[in-house]
């Protein structure tokens, strides 16, 4: 194996690792007759060294009485309900729903004889399918997780279905267009 | 009956239905955890102490749609702390270190690693780590730092094994480059990661 096949086992190994057998004796092979390597691995391994020493440096925040009860302040703070935590994501649905049928409606309502717009239909349709910010929202993080709910939508060209996504504070985020 | 015996996840139920104490219980089990998380993410203690409310905050509203299962209440915990981190580094509120400076942040005059005992040498390499591009920092931290393994911190990040482990050697690669560049390239001409599908 090469050096550059190694690198990452020869990490893990400086790390502390258990490797497993085979990968063990290859990077205890290479590093007895790779200079580079082994210059490699002592250097990560006092870098293994050094960070160890940093986690147990770092200075963290307390975690006393005080801020424990303004923790639990919050705790017993009163938030809304969840029948209101309902309606807003039942409002906020409805209205990405007209949004994408807003949309919808124009994009089905293009004039067909203009030659430019029919030739670049398709590329249309590809853009169409990607998520819509909504408007008065931010966008979800990309490191977020959010839950896609797919809707129809009665329209006069028949139903059009489309996937609103939902952030993990239970709003509507942003729309697509499926089909 | 105190809830200091139950397990993570009946503790979310619970703070789910308004359990006063069982959230005081999660809390300082897993204050520490988080904490440090933060405070190396940050580099910025008042900064890492904000975050720390807001991710307990941010529990009870979270709890009643934590899946037990699904993963560790600890992961959960990291999961969201790392969004927080990353709403406050939106807000340009960290380090004001430009993220993808690279090779020209933190060249030390001296070899830290090989001279760990001193406390500039400590901070060199804090400042370092802070400076990371975020989803290296994010590695180094979980798997370096809070010495979870591959899978727990894949699990925290939502992310596969292989993502970490590459971007843990990346950001272990970014850190040597920074603090001994010379050195760096004097002992290893190798790449120091490989992609990992």
């Amino acid at each position: 194996m090469t050096c550059r096949q190694l690198t990452p086992d020869i990490i893990d190994h400086a790390r502390g690792l258990a490797l497993d057998p085979p990968g063990q004796r290859a990077v205890v092979d290479h590093l007895a007759s790779c200079a580079a390597c082994a210059a490699m691995f002592e250097h990560q391994r006092a870098m293994s060294r050094a960070l160890r020493r940093l986690a147990g440096d770092t200075p963290i925040p307390a975690g006393d009485d005080i801020r424990l009860q303004k923790v639990l302040s919050a705790f017993d703070a009163p938030r809304p309900s969840a029948s209101r935590i309902k309606l807003a994501v039942e409002l906020s649905l409805a209205a990405s729903v007209l949004i994408v049928a807003g949309l919808s409606v124009s994009w089905k309502s293009e004039p067909p004889a203009r030659a430019p717009q029919a030739a670049t239909a398709p590329a249309a349709a590809a853009n169409a399918r990607d998520f819509i910010v909504l408007p008065g929202v931010e966008a979800l993080p990309e490191f977020e997780h959010g839950q896609v709910i797919q809707v129809d939508i009665p329209s006069a060209a028949g139903v059009v279905r489309a996937e609103v996504l939902i952030g993990q504070d239970g709003l509507a985020r942003a729309a697509r267009l499926v089909q | 009956m105190g809830t200091d015996h139950l397990p993570d996840d009946l503790l979310i139920a619970r703070i789910a239905k308004g359990d006063r104490d069982a959230f005081a219980d999660l809390y300082r089990r897993h204050h520490t955890a988080i904490a440090r998380f933060a405070a190396h993410m940050c580099g910025s203690l008042p900064l890492a102490e904000d975050i720390v409310h807001e991710v307990f905050v941010a529990v009870i509203d979270s709890a009643p749609r934590y899946r037990p299962g699904e993963t560790d209440a600890k992961l959960w915990l990291f999961g969201i702390a790392r969004n927080h981190v990353r709403r406050a580094r939106a807000k340009r509120v960290m380090s004001p270190i430009d993220e993808e400076s690279g090779d020209r942040a933190f060249t030390v005059d001296v070899d830290p690693v090989g001279d760990i005992d001193r406390r500039r040498h400590l901070d060199a390499l804090n400042r370092a780590v802070v400076s990371l591009p975020v989803r290296y920092r994010e590695a180094v931290v979980l798997c370096d730092l809070q010495e979870q393994s591959y899978a727990d911190a894949a699990a925290a990040l939502g992310c596969a094994i292989g993502t970490i482990r590459s971007r843990l050697h990346r950001g272990r690669a970014l850190l040597a480059r920074r603090l001994c560049p010379e050195r760096t390239e004097r002992a290893c001409p190798v790449p120091v990661t490989r992609t990992i599908p």
